[in-house]
């Protein structure tokens, strides 16, 4: 679709050990990055004791909120979701074997406009480098990597910064 | 029912999270008149009292969900455009909803808002074409009665009947 807006990564950071997420933008044209909402740490409990498909379809849920969040921002700023990119340091703790690769499949099958891509690390918050991440679906093309990874210190540094993020309540639920 | 339409088209959005409610009528307030509701009780009364073009619904809510909702919509609002969305996505939730509520659209979360913009407009548009055909029909049962009433000659008079009797069992 055709449009005037500039395009921009919607970046989803998830830091398993404290069960949190952030939502960010970086965008195409000047690699500039834009922080927008975190969730309080433990926002991703629910899953822990629940079936794979319920931790699946948890997680599902609610990274879908968080997504949400970033095309709302991106809206209210002019901009265009050009492509969704979720990072998980590591795996979630106490989750179904092959939790994070599942839902990487099932957001890439259900998710068609605009592609996603989801990235998973080796733990300790670090995912300063995309080489040493793992692609579980979606690989980037050279553009939409460089523009990531020039901003991908820079993220990992804001998120230990307060004043950065809008902090989103844990939703009350149904 | 005043059939005449508003300048902004009437839509009902309903979700028991109130945040999702903010965020949508922050993004639809200047397109559409907008309605919420929290539940789907709330939801049907909303439409007992006024005229709703579209009905946008999350699946996932407690006591009444979204594809039961619009199960009820459709029988006592069927004109009411249907359009579900949700934030899980599984096969057996997509052909619930599309068989228990004949829907315009599914919609999965998290949507993009210009395209939900472009969504619901093109639901409004649907809306004023059905009734406007409505209307149409209507006027041409009303016609067809009165010139059968007035005599007409008789092998046009058989050919109004076929008519009156094809747009009645279109149940208008």
């Amino acid at each position: 679709m055709a449009t005037d807006k500039t395009p921009t990564l919607i970046v989803v950071v998830i830091i398993a050990a404290r069960q949190q997420w952030f939502v960010a933008g970086v965008s195409l044209a000047d690699a500039k990055l834009d922080c927008f909402v975190k969730s309080e740490p433990a926002n991703l409990d629910d899953y822990v004791g629940k079936s794979p498909d319920e931790q699946l379809s948890f997680l599902r849920h609610r990274l879908s909120g968080a997504m949400q969040r970033g095309f709302d921002r991106l809206w209210a700023k002019h901009r265009k979701a050009h492509r969704i990119v979720l990072i998980a340091d590591e795996d979630l703790p106490d989750s179904a074997a092959g939790l994070l690769p599942n839902l990487a499949n099932h957001l890439d099958t259900w998710m068609t406009r605009p592609p996603i891509s989801f990235f998973r690390g080796e733990g300790h918050g670090q995912f300063d480098e995309l080489d040493q991440l793992s692609c579980l679906v979606g690989p980037l093309n050279t553009e939409e990597a460089a523009s990531l990874q020039e901003q991908l210190p820079a993220l990992k540094a804001a998120l230990e910064a307060d004043a950065s993020w809008e902090v989103i309540a844990k939703p009350r639920e149904s | 029912m005043n059939d005449s339409l508003p300048a902004l088209p009437p839509i009902l959005l309903v979700d028991d999270e109130p945040e999702i409610l903010h965020s949508l009528k922050s993004l639809l307030r200047r397109e559409f008149t907008l309605h919420t509701a929290e539940s789907g009780a709330e939801a049907l009364k909303i439409l007992a009292e006024h005229t709703i073009q579209v009905i946008m619904t999350d699946q996932r809510m407690p006591e009444m969900n979204g594809s039961q909702l619009l199960h009820e919509v459709n029988q006592v609002s069927p004109e009411t455009i249907r359009i579900i969305f949700t934030g899980y996505a599984d096969i057996k939730a997509v052909v619930d909803a599309i068989n228990c509520g004949e829907l315009y659209r599914y919609i999965t979360k998290p949507w993009d808002p210009d395209e939900l913009i472009d969504v619901l407009t093109a639901a409004t548009k649907e809306f004023q074409r059905r009734k406007h055909q409505q209307l149409v029909l209507q006027e041409a049962s009303e016609f067809c009665r009165h010139a059968l009433g007035a005599g007409l000659k008789s092998d046009l008079c058989g050919e109004a009947k076929r008519l009156v009797d094809r747009i009645k069992a279109m149940n208008l």
